[in-house]
């Protein structure tokens, strides 16, 4: 009786480690096998840029007027393959609903036009919270434009690896210029 | 004895003194009656307190260290981080399996483990998806987090979890993304296969202790749940079936609270009968408003038949709630007593089953909307007349209530002279003051 019990347990309590494991470890090997791409962030509304413990990123990228697959609904997922633009930022290559040969492409949505890339948010310290949203904020307006994110991808999985601020990572961003606040 | 007598117990003992002072019992009789109950009431020490404070102190430990992680220690490396995702999920798995070994028999035991257990899931993805920048959908993260939580309800039968997971459903259902801006959303109906997977855990919970809070918790979630399933399918299928569906699940709670839990507690109904007269009165006022069955929707209607996957579906669930109240109803009508309960208000899912029909049929607002002013007239009168024979002030009022809103909803779409309402009110008025002296009167007769 409580053999079985015991037994049924031990199943969920490896479903419940394995789904946080296979996170880490699928996030872990993009990280390491994935190709690195620069996305340039887009000019953001400041107000609305900054939601308590994340930032919101929107990206250039996510301007980019495509050409969706036929019948294509709101929100429909596809894959996206990149290349890099003269400045050397990732821009959308194709759009398709089969997934692409090779393992340099992402998973996104296409919304109207355009495509929503699956990396929107940035999450940051309690602490430095504040902070890096001054900073974000300055660094993105519309005459000054110096934030962009590394993303590593491979497989269709996009890992947000780092956030700079004038060409350098956010937490060294603001030991440098800890006047931002 | 189940300890919901207690309070009973506790009535009786205390009316000894006078009824033996009044010559209703001997002596003997009310000692024989205090020993008796005296000696049973012991054994049941109180535990709902003790329960629900269990229940609390895991909450805000689960709470309290969710916090504590989603500070996101920017000096604490990745591993470092991953590690204490996983500490206290690996802790409350442990402290589950001592609680399965060691305390099974003890509800608080069993409740704190699996709030524990519960919480430390959520944390854990949360964590890790905060560490490494994982982006993700909430209602992706609701619906792995539910279903690595529902064998915890199994295993630790707990009525929290269960709640929990009920509740979990109807966050999944409202945030789930929209596959278009507007329109239907098929994703909405695999709510219910969620909601079923809850059933049979609710089922044993219910055979284990019916009158328990535990139990009062869980089906007051699944109603709320259920309430959101409903509203989060209305979109397919028969657009204005709603009307419906709704009154069919009024009439549901209702009947449960009349039927399923009629032994709930010897002084007081059920708080579903409660409940369940709340909505049935609610909806039975709008639908008697003549506006409220004014659609444009009566066109798109599915006809009898809908053939394909979301909308069939949808109407299968629909019919399926209206269904179940008209059976459970004919049921109760058949199999109880019709003195003890009463009934009136369940025939309301028959009657908005009906209007709807008319409606659809004629598309003209006015027969349904008389009906269901007929049908509110009829259950005030009925509920007044009931009151009054029985000698129950409460439910004589009630009768009188109903009528009384029955009135002074028709003065809102109907354009009566001042004097018209006047005396209506008056006559309202009166009624209340007759209604209350003949129950008292007759109160005073027996």
């Amino acid at each position: 009786m409580k053999s079985w019990r015991l037994i049924v347990f031990a199943l969920v309590a490896f479903a419940q480690l394995a789904v946080p494991a296979s996170m880490i470890w699928k996030r872990e090997r993009t990280l390491r096998e994935g190709r690195v791409w620069k996305f340039r962030t887009a000019p953001v509304d400041p107000v609305d840029a900054f939601r308590g413990r994340y930032i919101a990123l929107e990206f250039e990228a996510e301007g980019q007027e495509i050409t969706p697959p036929p019948n294509a609904k709101f929100y429909q997922p596809v894959f996206v393959t990149l290349k890099n633009n003269a400045e050397g930022f990732a821009e959308i290559d194709q759009v398709s609903p089969a997934q692409p040969e090779g393992d340099e492409f992402v998973e996104a949505q296409v919304v109207g036009k355009t495509i929503s890339l699956p990396f929107d948010k940035y999450w940051v310290t309690e602490r430095d919270a504040p902070a890096a949203e001054a900073a974000y904020r300055a660094q993105t307006r519309r005459e000054k434009r110096n934030a962009f994110v590394t993303v590593r991808v491979f497989r269709g999985d996009a890992a947000l690896e780092q956030l700079y601020l004038d060409g350098v990572p956010l937490g060294e961003y603001l030991r440098a210029n800890p006047a931002t606040k | 004895m189940r300890a919901a007598d207690r309070s009973g117990i506790r009535w009786l003992l205390s009316e000894l003194p006078e009824l033996v002072a009044g010559g209703v019992l001997s002596a003997e009789a009310a000692e024989a009656l205090k020993k008796h109950y005296s000696d049973t009431t012991p054994d049941t020490p109180p535990r709902v307190g003790f329960i629900l404070s269990a229940i609390l102190g895991s909450l805000l430990i689960g709470a309290g260290v969710v916090l504590l992680v989603a500070h996101n220690w920017e000096f604490l490396s990745r591993p470092v981080r991953c590690a204490i995702a996983f500490a206290p999920l690996a802790l409350t798995q442990v402290f589950s399996i001592f609680v399965l070994l060691r305390r099974n028999e003890s509800a608080p035991w069993r409740e704190s483990a699996a709030i524990l257990n519960v919480a430390a899931i959520g944390t854990a993805i949360a964590l890790v998806s905060q560490t490494y920048q994982i982006q993700g959908e909430f209602s992706r993260f609701i619906l792995v987090w539910m279903l690595l939580g529902i064998p915890i309800v199994y295993l630790l039968q707990t009525s929290a979890g269960l709640s929990a997971y009920l509740i979990g459903a109807a966050v999944w259902l409202t945030s789930s993304k929209v596959a278009d801006f507007s329109g239907p959303k098929p994703a909405a109906l695999w709510f219910w296969p969620l909601l079923f997977l809850g059933l049979p855990a609710f089922v044993a919970m219910l055979r284990r202790n019916r009158n328990g809070y535990g139990v009062l918790f869980a089906t007051t979630a699944l109603a709320i749940a259920a309430s959101f399933g409903l509203a989060g399918i209305d979109g397919m299928g028969a657009q204005s079936f709603w009307r419906c569906s709704f009154a069919g699940f009024w009439s549901l709670v209702y009947l449960v609270g009349v039927s399923s839990f009629k032994d709930w507690r010897p002084t007081r109904p059920h708080p579903f009968v409660g409940v369940g007269w709340i909505g049935i009165l609610s909806l039975t006022i709008f639908l008697s408003f003549k506006d409220s069955w004014r659609t444009h929707q009566w066109q798109n209607a599915v006809y009898l038949i809908p053939r394909h996957y979301p909308d069939a579906a949808a109407v299968a669930v629909q019919i399926a709630w209206v269904l179940a109240a008209l059976l459970l109803g004919a049921y109760t009508l058949w199999r109880e007593d019709r003195a003890r309960f009463n009934l009136a208000p369940a025939a309301f899912a028959p009657v908005v089953l009906i209007a709807w029909g008319i409606a659809k049929r004629t598309g003209n607002p006015l027969i349904p909307s008389l009906l269901l002013n007929l049908f509110g007239l009829g259950l005030g009168v009925f509920t007044l007349v009931r009151g009054v024979r029985a000698g129950r002030i409460f439910e004589a009022n009630l009768g009188m209530l109903i009528v009384a809103a029955l009135a002074l909803a028709r003065f809102f779409d109907s354009d009566f002279e001042f004097l018209v309402r006047g005396i209506a009110f008056i006559a309202v008025g009166l009624g209340f003051l007759v209604t209350n002296l003949v129950v008292f009167k007759r109160r005073a007769r027996a």
